[in-house]
């Protein structure tokens, strides 16, 4: 079920938001409502993995429950085993889950490789997988290994691990919460008008950036990678294309994060931001700490600081370290070598800045940003293409390496008919939204700020009637994450 | 974003208050229109997902149908397909829906994609109207291939450089080729419009895939002239059913909005005029069509063409006009039977949607004419022509309709 959907809008979301709110009475209640509500929107898309779900919720639940008794033991006796008993439970948990993730995500990859290197004719077979796999993975790791850190203390109720790991809005496409910043939230959050409403706006600008510019972005995307696969296209096309996949990338997952905080909002929980306006950037290094934070923040704080992350002595194994974090990093959005090179690339990239301690410079900061998007966007482009050899040919087509046209008519056919959406999405890729609401919150006259109050809302319901209409129209709607 | 000082907290105070305000009005009106919305269109769902043949009502097939129906029924479903229209409108695009559909230069709506050549699906095709022809040899038929053209008709279509093209013509163009190869005869269509001087809006509907009425009795035209010619028969020896003065042609202006326009909304295509075109003289006919458990005696225009269809009291994104000949093509099987012309032949007409107009025309000219629309149709192909005793079988194959899925038949 996808938010930008009718079943979702006008079915799913209004039953349980009501639901939601007539069980006040009830913590206990509105959290079994959630969970199973959770359970229903992912059996929804995959009625066959709802029990790979449930085995991760029930497993992850006792994993905790084993960890944080010998955590506690430890810390009674430190001289005691259980610290090494609690080291083994994380390294099963880690093979437990990551296991299922292997066998979906990239047994059939390592299989393809094998039989193509070696010449043999293995069977592959078709394993489809789960939707979110990636996401929930991750999720119910951080949750036994915040509780084996003393982060978080173990829920005694599998529901609510299960509603952690499985709570619909960040389920599918994140963001990634971590258990200790979510803990307290389930048995005591407070639900206020002000995050209902709050959410509520931050949901309906959520789905315009999907509706209205993600998805016309998707359109000229698809078309010209489409073409770039089957016959020759201009310079111009293929940067367009190119662009086009880097804004709608953008403005999808960005939506999706906004939608879901939206969402947590309106049910009581708040989550960290997962995205910083990323294409402000000055450094590919800047980029990461920008873009899709709570992936970053997780390798981080699972991955970088476990290793010894940069406080170490010797800064080949910081080196190390970072290679780790980005190959994992690549590699946990696909399986394909494009995603590895993807990784690699960002490896190198930051390594680099590291080196030239780009970051700690002041000048040259226009340029910075535009080779660091000239950059982010050739990486975009291998991200998207289905393998290698694609990736090769779609960026020699962006640098006229295969004596391809300067300009097509194909070229002008997309930029007449999506110009204002790229000057909108490249408009609000910058934080000038958040900088206009600023200046109008601090402006000095009433009459200004009390018209924009005034005019506000209904702007928001022209939005919302005006992405209703492209979504009743059965118009493009690609969903991206199914690789996730 | 919590400030202090009592003009922050004024500010704070407006900030959450809009929010609010826009919260409250966003519910209020999203619970409303969903209760409507299912309570309204609950009989239309319920009705649309019994329809289906999938039983495992746990499956995902059978959750997709449930979501079509709920994507499909929903409450003033037109209006929201008009803004979306009048947006892009407003923002000037000649493409709507993912390039599916393209604007020319006169207003004419084209369906499209982005081609990158001929579809050698058309290889499988020919091979089986090539069955399909020793068959009906076999069994004593002559066989013919009718050729619809697309509204990409050279020198006549003003289509927009740089815009999708689906490579139709070169798709006819190998069609064609290889059903001379076979020696398969086919009635070729797409020059005489090109060579006739008529606008395009003539001969296609601007909001509309098919051509018009008007375009279908030039096919009929060219449908009895080119058999005359091929196998020296006599279907209209005095010229009579052929000559347009014997037919009334009724004029309903800017009344039509065809099937590119109901995806795009009236705001956008505009509407179509409509031409009804029936006999002056007598005519005698029995229509039947078992699935839709009609059977019906009569007039042209009362058994044949649906003219009750005109007046019915429905929007013009219901009414669809061009399916008042031969109620449309969405059944397996009908059968025409021309009362007044026992000596005619008998055909077997293997249709699509273009056909129904003209084949219309071509009942007068017939004794009995067989319709099976392959898409629906699931007996045996086989049977049907070695059992049926035609003179002659015939095969609609527009550009469009030419995929494996389309002409999935059953043989021996």
């Amino acid at each position: 079920m996808l938010f930008s959907s009718v079943i979702f809008l006008f079915y799913f979301f209004p039953i349980v938001l009501i639901l939601y709110y007539l069980l006040s009475f009830s913590r206990l209640a509105q959290n079994m409502l959630l969970f199973f509500a959770s359970l229903f929107f992912y059996a929804w898309g995959e009625l066959r993995y709802i029990l790979l779900l449930l085995a991760s919720i029930l497993a992850n639940t006792l994993f905790g429950y084993l960890v944080e008794i010998f955590r506690k033991k430890e810390e009674e006796d430190k001289n005691s085993d259980y610290k090494k008993w609690k080291q083994i439970t994380l390294v099963f948990m880690c093979l437990f889950n990551l296991s299922f993730l292997f066998y979906y995500k990239y047994f059939t990859f390592v299989l393809k490789n094998i039989s193509q290197f070696w010449d043999t004719d293995l069977v592959i077979p078709q394993i489809i997988l789960p939707l979110g796999i990636s996401f929930f993975t991750f999720q119910a790791i951080s949750y036994v290994v915040d509780v084996a850190r003393g982060d978080a203390p173990a829920q005694k109720n599998p529901f609510y691990v299960g509603l952690y790991i499985a709570f619909f809005p960040q389920l599918i496409a994140g963001p990634i919460v971590r258990y200790n910043s979510i803990a307290e939230q389930i048995k005591s959050r407070r639900s206020t008008w002000d995050k209902l409403s709050v959410g509520c706006c931050r949901f309906v600008i959520g789905l315009a950036k999907k509706t209205l510019i993600a998805n016309q972005m998707a359109i000229v995307a698809d078309h010209i990678y489409r073409l770039n696969n089957a016959t020759e296209v201009s310079v111009a096309l293929a940067w367009i294309g190119s662009i086009a996949y880097t804004l709608q990338i953008y403005f999808d997952f960005s939506a999706y994060s906004d939608m879901a905080i939206g969402l947590g909002l309106m049910f009581g929980f708040k989550f960290e931001e997962n995205f910083n306006y990323p294409y402000i950037s000055k450094s590919v290094t800047e980029f990461w700490r920008r873009w899709h934070i709570s992936l970053t923040t997780w390798f981080k704080d699972y991955v970088y600081f476990p290793l010894g992350g940069s406080r170490v002595e010797n800064k080949d194994i910081m080196i190390r370290n970072m290679l780790v974090v980005w190959v994992l990093t690549g590699v946990w959005h696909g399986a394909e070598w494009t995603f590895w090179m993807w990784g690699l690339l960002n490896f190198a990239v930051i390594f680099l800045e590291r080196l030239f301690e780009v970051d700690k410079k002041s000048h040259n900061i226009f340029l910075r940003r535009v080779f660091t998007l000239f950059l982010v966007n050739l990486g975009w482009v291998l991200f998207r293409s289905e393998n290698l050899l694609l990736a090769g040919n779609y960026i020699s087509n962006m640098f006229g390496l295969n004596q391809n046209q300067l300009y097509s008519a194909e070229a002008g056919v997309f930029l007449r008919e999506y110009w204002i959406y790229f000057i909108v999405a490249i408009l609000f890729s910058t934080p000038i939204a958040r900088n206009m609401n600023q200046h109008l919150f601090y402006h000095p006259s009433k009459v200004i700020t009390k018209l924009v109050s005034m005019c506000y809302p209904f702007v928001l319901l022209i939005i919302f009637f005006v992405c209703v209409s492209f979504l009743v129209k059965g118009s493009y709607n690609p969903f991206i994450y199914f690789n996730f | 974003m919590r400030l202090k000082g009592a003009g922050n907290e004024v500010r704070m105070k407006t900030y959450f208050m809009k929010k609010r305000i826009a919260c409250v009005l966003f519910l209020v009106i999203l619970i409303l229109f969903s209760i409507l919305n299912f309570s309204l269109n609950y009989d239309n769902i319920k009705s649309q997902v019994e329809k289906t043949n999938i039983t495992n009502t746990l499956s995902k097939e059978y959750r997709g149908v449930i979501e079509t129906a709920l994507d499909e029924n929903i409450l003033s479903k037109y209006s929201f397909i008009e803004a979306y229209g009048s947006i892009q409108l407003l923002l000037g695009k000649y493409e709507v829906d993912n390039f599916s559909i393209v604007k020319d230069h006169e207003g004419v709506l084209y369906n499209t994609y982005f081609g990158t050549g001929v579809s050698y699906e058309i290889n499988s095709i020919v091979d089986t109207i090539d069955k399909i022809r020793n068959i009906a040899s076999n069994s004593g038929a002559e066989f013919l291939v009718v050729s619809p053209p697309d509204k990409f008709l050279n020198g006549v279509s003003h289509y927009r450089k740089g815009y999708p093209y689906n490579y139709t013509n070169e798709n006819i163009d190998y069609f064609e080729e290889l059903l001379r190869k076979k020696g398969i005869f086919f009635v070729e269509l797409r020059s005489v419009f090109e060579k006739s001087n008529s606008k395009l809006e003539d001969i296609f509907y601007m909001t509309d895939h098919h051509w018009t009425t008007q375009a279908s009795f030039v096919v009929f035209q060219q449908l009895v002239w080119q058999m005359e010619k091929h196998y020296n028969i006599s279907l209209d020896k005095n010229r009579f059913f052929t000559d347009r003065t014997n037919y009334s042609h009724l004029l309903y202006q800017n009344i039509f909005l065809g099937s590119q326009g109901r995806k795009t909304g009236v705001t956008y295509s505009g509407l179509d005029d409509f031409i009804l075109i029936y006999p002056n003289f007598s005519t005698l006919f029995t229509f039947t069509i078992p699935s839709y458990d009609y059977y019906a005696t009569g007039l042209m225009e009362d058994v044949i063409i649906d003219t009750s269809q005109i007046k019915k009291e429905m929007t013009i994104y219901e009414k669809d006009y061009y399916g008042i000949y031969q109620k449309g093509v969405a059944y397996p099987y009908g059968k025409i039977s021309n009362v007044l012309n026992v000596d005619g032949p008998k055909v077997l007409a293997i249709r699509d949607s273009f056909s129904c107009v003209p084949l219309t025309f071509f009942a007068s000219v017939c004794k009995e004419m067989d319709l099976i629309y392959p898409y629906e149709f699931d007996g045996n192909i086989t049977e049907l022509i070695e059992q049926g005793e035609y003179d002659y079988v015939m095969v609609f194959a527009y550009p469009g309709n030419m995929t494996n899925a389309f002409y999935n038949f059953r043989f021996h």
